[in-house]
């Protein structure tokens, strides 16, 4: 089925905690744990996700068909703790990638009025 | 790794909808993080992490509200699609699953298959026919003897009675006769009715092109005019509709075709020749050589009523209410039975006329699939406690941790669903397939020639078999996956102590395999037993000995001359036999009126004597029995027409020694039908009308000629078939209009009469060993299961110096205890089980001792067999890996 703009543009703009997980499962499958653990290694632990807000996060995107859950990947089939693992669709890329464009027009635009990172407070 | 109820406990904090979806993984999730650094440092981290749960807790309630809501119903909808996902993936990796479902999928295939032919032959009236509920057959019977069957009426009976009744709206009478239709292609024998004009109205059919008969139609001098069959518009004029403006040739004369019937109507009564190909009116006799049709007193016609609508469609009212209007009725021609009373019957009890012969052969499938059927759900059963006993220590933590029952329910439910979801997909494809197998070969269980036209599957396949294969396949996997495995987890505690679970009855105390075990078993034995019944009865009628010489050098083939005058007949039947005993490819020729093994039954008595013998009784021609290869015991056969004396008599030895037990049959006079008859010879035949059955007393007298149709025995020096196309070349020299039909060697016609029972013994033995296939599979691997879940006690045993073969014996014994009750338990059921059978069995007691022996014994054997695998890996192999395990 041909996924239409205005699909896409429903999502948008995307709520800080699930832009956090939609970025973090962008370069690959991870469970819930490696979600947070992820996100707070990039984020240098500005961003902490509690058990709560991610699993929410996660069940609204899976409701939203951004991402779904896939089976555990190769290697970890002798481990103790059956984590569910979760993946982007293809739908969900595209979200990802409208809101990043979205937010890169936004960053154009401060550039243009003189805002830059490391310029603080100037004018 | 314990789990920690602290964490379950903080559980509450979130919101229901998280908890019902993701309790474990939030469990694990709250434990790894208790565990980072910034938590470690005593009382005060646990206090931050406590704090920080909270706030998360309800940003997750803000989360889950954000966006647009979903419903309720979409999210339930949701929920359950991604458990029946999940218990897909997993499933697909359990071993055995694939089995379980294809073996689930196949017999619930085979019982809707079965279950929904018997439902489209003997449950339902003729197709497209409007109301059939409120259509009743009428034919008369004699109450004294009501072995002989119904009867027709006489057309002057239908007139008298159409006036006469006063429960129907109207009725209309039918008669079904073979005919020939003939083009420049050649001639063919057609089935085809003399309807009365009421009867295409006060069926309510519709037709599929131009029109069908009408009452108009029907009246003294109007054209013969036909309606075509929708099989026999397809087949003989490709379906084409310009077939409207073409007259066809049907016995010697012209008619006009005036319209098709719908596709599922073939006739509202299927006799033995088939479905009906052509519908022509009762006042078109006359003009198609069927002169005294409309005015003649035999019994020709069968009738049918449309009750009136106020009446409740009662049959012993409807009956009883029938009798006063059988004295108005003008009498039949003098016949041996006398019509005393009118039978009443259902449209459904119509639709075939070989009704008990197939009933017998769907019934014994049905016993044999519903088997089956069982069998497959033990596999079910057995897969699913394995599964139940496997997870069993999991689920029961999780119970103890306070897991909601419904959620367990959910989760056994979820595989149960995806068991059924697989098996009736699966299952629906195959019923379909075998269906339309079963509808495709009525042949084989209607006995209708191979010849005739297909019967239409139209009805036979529609959403009744979708609706029983769903409900079987979620039936067995509710009743014998959900239910056993939710049973078993009535103790959660003795599974935290690795004890197996264990259902208490009286004294007896079984774990719930050894009671599967037990089952299967007993179903096995019960299975072996049916089918070694049904393949020692039919092994009796394969090797029924028709007592023909060489019946492979036998051409059998039906001659049918119509539309021609009785002298006419009679020249060609002479100048036909003449013709084909004087070619160089055929040893003799002779006719006989019936086909071979079909005779009728006529009443025999001595000359004063009240005493009568039934006997088989048909018309033959000279040099019957000598081309068949039959001998005269005593005197001789017929000699050529017109040489010979009409009023003679052939008789076979059982009929001769029930008249003349003592004394020489030849030159004797005996009274047939009222007609006395002079003994010419006695034939060494044992069998004119059934090939199964004992010896039957037979009489034959000298064939009639003229427009009777009749089968060609043709012995020939080259193979039989290869003479089909000089016997219609030269029967179309010697008259275009007679047709040559149901062509085929003797010995392929005797296979062919038993071909329904030899059938049905190959398709329940087929069945019956598949059904024990799979429980010897089951039973292999429930012991060998059984055996790992005392691998620990094994081990041990080992450990302290038991050997191997005390082990094995031990193993074998508690094996074949269990067994051996199995056995004994399906041996009883089959006795019983047996008794229902009875009537599908050919001349052989349900109690047949080798069987009832051979087959508890068979399975007891391959059940030693799979104990003596299991106690051989489970001494040699198990122990080993059970303390690396540890």
């Amino acid at each position: 089925l041909p996924v239409r703009e205005k699909d896409v543009d429903v999502h948008l703009p995307l709520s800080p905690v699930k832009l956090q997980v939609l970025l973090s499962l962008s370069d690959g499958d991870k469970h819930g744990y490696g979600i947070k653990h992820e996100v707070e290694e990039r984020t240098e632990g500005k961003v902490r996700l509690g058990a709560g807000t991610l699993y929410a996060a996660i069940r609204r995107l899976e409701m939203e068909k951004l991402l779904e859950e896939v089976g555990a990947p190769p290697g970890t089939e002798g481990d103790t703790e059956r984590w569910r693992f979760y993946r982007l669709t293809a739908f969900g890329r595209r979200v990802l990638f409208a809101e990043v464009r979205r937010l890169e027009a936004d960053i154009r635009a401060a550039r243009a009025k003189g805002l830059s990172a490391g310029i603080e407070g100037a004018g | 790794v314990t789990p920690d109820p602290r964490f379950r406990r903080l559980l509450r904090l979130y919101p229901r909808e998280l908890r019902t979806q993701r309790d474990d993984e939030l469990v694990r999730f709250l434990r790894r993080q208790r565990s980072e650094p910034r938590y470690r440092n005593g009382s005060l981290g646990g206090l931050l992490f406590f704090l920080d749960v909270g706030v998360d807790a309800v940003r997750a309630r803000r989360v889950l509200r954000s966006g647009r809501r979903a419903s309720p119903g979409a999210m339930l909808a949701d929920d359950l699609r991604r458990d029946v996902a999940y218990a897909g993936r997993t499933l697909l990796r359990a071993p055995g699953f694939a089995v379980c479902a294809l073996s689930l999928a196949l017999a619930v295939g085979a019982t809707a298959a079965v279950l929904s032919t018997v439902d489209w032959l003997l449950h339902r009236s003729a197709g497209g026919v409007q109301e059939p509920d409120r259509v009743f057959a009428i034919q008369v019977g004699d109450a004294e003897r009501p072995e002989l069957g119904a009867f027709g009426l006489s057309f002057p009976q239908y007139l008298a009675l159409r006036d006469v009744q006063d429960a129907f709206e109207d009725i209309a009478a039918y008669a079904k006769l073979v005919g020939v239709m003939s083009s420049e292609s050649g001639a063919d024998q057609v089935v085809y009715e003399y309807v009365s004009g009421s009867y295409f109205p006060l069926l309510g059919l519709r037709p599929a092109l131009g029109r069908l008969l009408e009452r108009d139609d029907d009246v003294e001098g109007a054209p013969p005019v036909a309606v075509l069959s929708h099989a026999f518009w397809r087949s003989r004029f490709g379906g084409d509709p310009a077939v409207l403006e073409r007259p066809v040739r049907l016995n010697g004369q012209w008619a006009r075709v005036i319209g098709v019937a719908p596709e599922d109507f073939e006739g509202y009564n299927m006799d033995w020749n088939g479905p009906t190909s052509v519908w022509v009116p009762v006042h078109a006799g006359p003009a198609l050589g069927v002169g005294g049709l409309p005015t003649s007193t035999g019994s020709f016609f069968r009738l049918l009523g449309r009750l009136r609508p106020e009446l409740s469609a009662d049959t012993d009212l409807l009956r009883e209410r029938a009798q006063v209007w059988l004295p108005e009725l003008p009498p039949l021609t003098a016949t041996a039975f006398r019509a005393t009373t009118l039978l009443i019957t259902e449209s459904r009890e119509m639709r075939i006329a070989r009704r008990p012969a197939a009933a017998r052969f769907l019934g014994a499938l049905t016993v044999v699939s519903t088997l089956i059927l069982l069998a497959a759900c033990f596999n079910v059963a057995n897969f699913f406690l394995g599964r139940a006993l496997a997870r069993r220590r999991e689920l029961a933590i999780r119970e103890a941790l306070g897991a909601s029952l419904p959620r367990l329910l959910r989760q056994l439910g979820t595989e149960a669903a995806a068991l059924g979801i697989a098996a009736a997909t699966l299952g629906v494809a195959g019923g379909v397939a075998l269906a339309h197998l079963l509808a495709t070969f009525p042949s084989i269980y209607l006995g209708l020639p191979t010849t005739a036209i297909p019967l239409s599957t139209a009805g036979a396949v529609d959403g009744r078999l979708v609706g029983v294969v769903l409900v079987l396949c979620f039936g067995a996997a509710l009743a014998f996956g959900f239910l056993p495995a939710l049973l078993s987890f009535r103790a959660p505690m003795s599974a935290l102590k690795n004890a197996t679970p264990q259902w208490t009855w009286s004294r007896v105390r079984v774990t719930p395999r050894q009671a599967v075990l037990v089952l299967q078993v007993a179903l096995s034995v019960v299975l072996a037993v049916t089918a070694g019944l049904y393949a020692r009865s039919f092994a009796r009628v394969a090797g029924a000995d028709p007592g023909l010489v060489d019946p492979a050098s036998i051409l059998v083939a039906k001659v049918l001359p119509r539309g021609i005058s009785a002298e006419d007949g009679n020249a060609f039947h002479d100048a036909l036999m003449e013709r084909l005993n004087a070619m160089p490819e055929v040893e003799s020729a002779t006719i006989g009126m019936n086909a071979p093994f079909m005779g009728g039954l006529g009443s025999f008595s001595l000359p004063g004597s009240e005493e009568v013998v039934r006997a088989g009784s048909t018309r033959v021609g000279p040099g019957f029995f000598s081309t068949e290869g039959v001998p005269m015991l005593a005197g001789r056969e017929f000699r050529a027409s017109g040489e010979d004396q009409p009023e003679g008599a052939v008789i076979n030895h059982v009929l001769a020694a029930a008249l003349w037990p003592d004394a020489d049959p030849v030159g004797r006079t005996l009274v047939h039908s009222g007609v006395e008859r002079t003994v010419l010879g006695v034939a060494a035949m044992d069998r004119c009308n059934n090939l199964l059955d004992e010896p039957e007393p037979c009489s034959w007298a000298l064939f009639a000629r003229g427009t009777t149709s009749g089968y060609l025995r043709i012995r020939t020096r080259v193979d039989p078939l290869d003479l089909v196309p000089l016997l219609r070349a030269l029967v179309r020299e010697l008259n275009p209009d007679v047709a040559i039909a149901e062509e085929t060697a003797m010995d392929a016609y005797v296979a062919r009469t038993t071909a329904a029972q030899r059938g049905s013994a190959l398709a329940s033995l087929g069945l019956a060993l598949f059904g024990i296939v799979l429980l010897a599979v089951g039973c292999a691997s429930l012991f060998l299961t059984m055996v790992k879940d005392s691998v620990r006690e094994i081990a041990i045993r080992m450990a302290l110096g038991a050997t191997h073969g005390r082990l094995s014996a031990r193993i074998l014994r508690q094996g074949l205890v269990l067994i051996g009750a199995g056995a004994v338990a399906g041996a009883g059921a089959a006795r019983m089980l047996a008794g229902r059978i009875a009537d599908h069995l050919y001349e052989l007691q349900p109690t047949d001792p080798v069987t009832f022996v051979a087959a508890p014994l068979l399975i007891a054997l391959v059940g030693a067999a799979a104990v003596g695998y299991a106690a051989l890996v489970a001494t040699r192999t198990l122990p080993a890996e059970h303390l690396q395990a540890e």
